[in-house]
């Protein structure tokens, strides 16, 4: 039991995720010792291996599929600056992954920094007239008949909490409820608000 | 995607592809620690020691506050060199190790404050111990500048601090063994003050000074 314990708290320690793949990662071990050696031929093969790992380690958390391509070349040329610093009596994968969350930060660092370039003035932004739209009335008419539709106490809360923005204590002043009853009536109406509209 | 330009750039990086050698940062460090201890005792011998070091080396309390230096600077000195290389998520669980160091260091100084008061700070200060805090600290600054921008870091900002922490410690070692003043206002806000104010400016210019 012990044992067990030793042993699973170890693998949570050493981050298993990285090691998903250990012959693949001796692989990696193995082409990179003979390009630390000068080996071009195992260091084409290494780095056209970690193109796409690369690539699926970075897509999800980037902006755009498209940006994917410039983070991976940048992880690229760091493994290449970085080369002489992987000492290979340690595991390939997790040296790989701090370089590649490393860029990646830096790459989302930058891409949010030049957001604030990005700005518009708030006249030329088209909004739409939501008020006039047909659809939208619509839309609100709906919400306003699910609200009416609730028992008076839920619609109280919610008039209260969501419409007029009072706090749930100033609510529960207003209502003589406890604060932990208004946030239940209120988490109900929600879900027969939520069962209504769907 | 573009493979076209990713194929490119591997083959660039194949062409430019070199014989590297991996440097263990232990080595590093060590080097590093060996030529700050040679060049802190060079610079105190040629500035002169303390007149009173003989009574002071007696004294537990002058001992302590040494030892405790010495071992923060080296727990320190390791800590950068560790964080030079993108694997040193394994050396994470010795991170608290200088800071407890420098945090005993900081409670003892509190003591020390609460007990003896702040003490005289001498007229000339601005003329003496900012010349000495110089000399001590210049050259283990670029060395260890030179010696961790060999390495690629993937956390600067932590880096510098742990590297401003270790020149600091060393520093003012430097400046224990040449002051004769003990007390908490020469021996740690005059002598230490101006490691605070060169360990901010490094802290912003992190990123761009380890920038790979």
């Amino acid at each position: 039991m012990e044992a067990s314990l030793l042993i699973s708290s170890k693998s949570l320690y050493c981050r298993p995720m990285v090691y998903e793949n250990e012959e693949q990662d001796k692989q990696w071990r193995a082409l990179i010792v003979k390009a630390q050696s000068g080996d071009s031929a195992a260091y084409r093969e290494l780095l056209s291996a970690l193109v796409p790992v690369i690539r699926r380690a970075v897509v999800k958390s980037l902006p755009s599929p498209d940006s994917a391509d410039d983070v991976v070349q940048e992880v690229l040329l760091s493994v290449h600056k970085a080369l002489h610093t992987y000492d290979s009596n340690r595991p390939f994968t997790p040296w790989l992954m701090a370089i590649v969350s490393f860029r990646k930060t830096d790459f989302l660092r930058q891409h949010y920094a030049a957001r604030g370039n990005k700005q518009v003035s708030l006249e030329s932004v088209d909004i739409p007239d939501y008020l006039n739209s047909s659809d939208s009335s619509m839309n609100c008419h709906d919400i306003e008949n699910a609200i009416n539709e609730l028992p008076k106490k839920q619609r109280k809360v919610v008039e209260l909490l969501k419409i007029k923005g009072f706090s749930t204590k100033e609510v529960s002043e207003q209502t003589g409820l406890s604060e932990t009853a208004v946030k239940v009536t209120m988490h109900r109406a929600l879900q027969k608000l939520k069962e209504k509209l769907a | 995607m573009n493979n076209d330009k990713i194929d490119k750039t591997i083959q660039d990086l194949c062409g430019e592809l070199k014989p590297v050698c991996c440097v263990n940062p232990l080595w590093r460090a060590l080097l590093w620690i060996l030529m700050v201890v040679c060049y802190t005792s060079a610079v105190a011998m040629t500035i002169g020691l303390r007149e009173n070091i003989a009574e002071a080396m007696n004294r537990e309390d002058y001992i302590f506050e040494l030892i405790l230096a010495f071992s923060t600077g080296i727990s320190a000195s390791l800590m950068t060199f560790w964080l030079s290389i993108p694997d040193c998520d394994r050396y994470k669980r010795f991170l608290a190790v200088p800071l407890t160091l420098l945090a005993v260091q900081i409670i003892w100084m509190l003591d020390r404050l609460y007990f003896e008061g702040m003490g005289s700070i001498r007229e000339n200060w601005l003329s003496h111990c900012w010349i000495n805090t110089a000399l001590h600290t210049t050259l283990p600054a670029i060395a260890v500048l030179i010696l961790v921008r060999k390495g690629a870091t993937v956390m600067p900002c932590a880096l510098a601090s742990y590297a401003v922490l270790a020149v600091s410690e060393f520093g003012w070692i430097g400046m224990r063994l040449v002051c004769p003043h003990d007390n908490v206002g020469e021996a740690y806000f005059l002598n230490f003050l101006p490691y605070v104010i060169i360990g901010i400016i490094a802290g912003f210019a992190a990123k761009k000074l380890f920038r790979w």
